[in-house]
């Protein structure tokens, strides 16, 4: 049967996560080896962001083969091969066009299915839950394969020492499928927002079609990720808060119900700031910025994969996911941890 | 000194471990050593402290304490 007939004949109910997998790049960058060739050192790393160390995609190697990786493990802990729908939070495609997504359905065998990719920065996970969440609650479909996945050192200017140690290269899935409001892995209510006059914020200038109308492409305009460091930091704090909070009240979660809080995974600093500003005692965090550093869209699933892995994730915990990224685009989202198996 | 400078004092100390006794008005941020990114930290601190907003063109490495005491003054409805 052509897996695309099932958009539209789905059973109604909630999204509810049963399947997780992540996938790393083998080549790990660490502080002292950018110390090397930056001027910078590993103190100051650790002190402004809390990094350590970060993967990094080998040559030739891109966004949509970890996505292939990342996703071929989390239908293996789903314990299936099919999914009604793919999408791809990325904000590195492997091209401008097409849509890296379609290619990575077919590499993983799922079939014509729907596939497009979702740019949202590193809000584009929590964007995909939301999204997928509706499609699976509307009935659209049955199953969803999410995928966020970045490989930031494509984008990083080699030589600049403020954005090259903070960003690495990732990719986590889940899979969804229609589930009971009552079962562990439901997905709650999300929040979301964007803020375009902050689009100048954290930007690659170069490749769309403002540069390309004005007379193309040049060898040295804007084509790296440019970061206004303080600016964002203050929004990113202000902008998770808000959202954090306005998802707990819409799930009717006190904070001191929340189990686990999954920030996206930019800067230590800034996750300390929000749990401080939320009153959320700072043991609750997921925090494996250190090993991985920001992986974009790839950040929360990353995190959700590694927890899991060192057992600090039980069946029942109650989960306030958060982050913000470029647009800038934010959202906010609660599930409860479900009883899976992570690849 | 006032209530709300030696708030500010102690935000500042919690920060940069420099004694709030020693914090004088006429300071400014870039002699208490306090970097862009604690300067961000120490903003977010003050909104969460005194209830009011403040941008971070408002909060520069060469202004003084004093000058953020009178920024929170003049925002704060209630102290």
């Amino acid at each position: 049967m052509d897996s695309s007939s099932r958009v539209g004949s789905a059973v109604s109910g909630v999204a509810v996560l049963a399947g997780l997998g992540s996938a790393l790049p083998a080549q790990v960058v660490t502080n002292h080896e950018l110390a090397r060739r930056l001027d910078t050192s590993d103190e100051w790393i650790l002190s402004r962001t809390g990094i350590r160390q970060r993967h990094v995609v080998a040559p030739g190697q891109s966004t949509g083969d970890l996505a292939v990786e990342a996703g071929a493990r989390a239908l293996e802990s789903a314990g299936t091969d099919r999914a009604d729908l793919v999408v791809l939070a990325t904000t590195t495609p492997d091209h401008l066009d097409p849509a890296t997504a379609p290619q990575v359905a077919a590499r993983l065998g799922l079939g014509s299915v729907p596939a497009f990719d979702l740019g949202a920065g590193c809000a584009g996970f929590v964007y995909g839950l939301s999204f997928a969440s509706a499609m699976i609650t509307s009935g659209t479909v049955g199953s969803v394969l999410l995928i966020g996945a970045d490989t930031c050192s494509t984008i990083v200017d080699p030589e600049d020492r403020s954005t090259v140690p903070i960003f690495g290269d990732g990719a986590g899935a889940v899979w969804m499928r229609v589930g009971d409001p009552a079962e562990n892995g439901a997905i709650g209510p999300v929040d979301l927002g964007s803020d375009g006059e902050l689009a100048e914020f954290i930007m690659i200038a170069a490749g769309g079609s403002r540069q390309r109308s004005a007379g193309g492409p040049t060898a040295d305009a804007g084509n790296y990720l440019t970061m206004n460091g303080p600016l964002v930091f203050k929004n990113a704090v202000e902008r998770m808060s808000s959202s954090s909070l306005a998802v707990l009240e819409r799930a009717e979660w006190k904070i001191d119900e929340v189990d686990r809080f999954v920030g996206h995974q930019a800067n230590i600093r800034i996750l300390d700031a929000i749990a401080r500003h939320l009153d959320l005692p700072r043991e609750r965090l997921i925090v494996n910025i250190d090993r991985v550093g920001n992986t974009g869209a790839a950040s929360i699933p990353l995190a959700l994969a590694q927890a899991a892995g060192d057992g600090f994730l039980t069946p029942g915990h109650r989960l306030l996911l958060t982050s913000f990224g470029s647009g800038a685009a934010w959202g906010s989202a609660v599930l409860t941890w479900p009883d899976v198996n992570v690849r | 000194m006032s209530d709300v400078h030696d708030r500010v004092a102690d935000l500042i100390e919690k920060r940069c471990d420099v004694p709030s006794a020693s914090i004088a008005a006429d300071r400014t941020f870039r002699t208490l050593n306090i970097d862009s990114l604690t300067l961000v930290e120490l903003t977010l601190d003050v909104q969460d402290e005194f209830g009011v907003q403040v941008d971070l063109d408002e909060v520069e490495p060469e202004q003084t304490v004093g000058e953020l005491v009178d920024l929170i003054k003049a925002r704060a409805v209630a102290l």
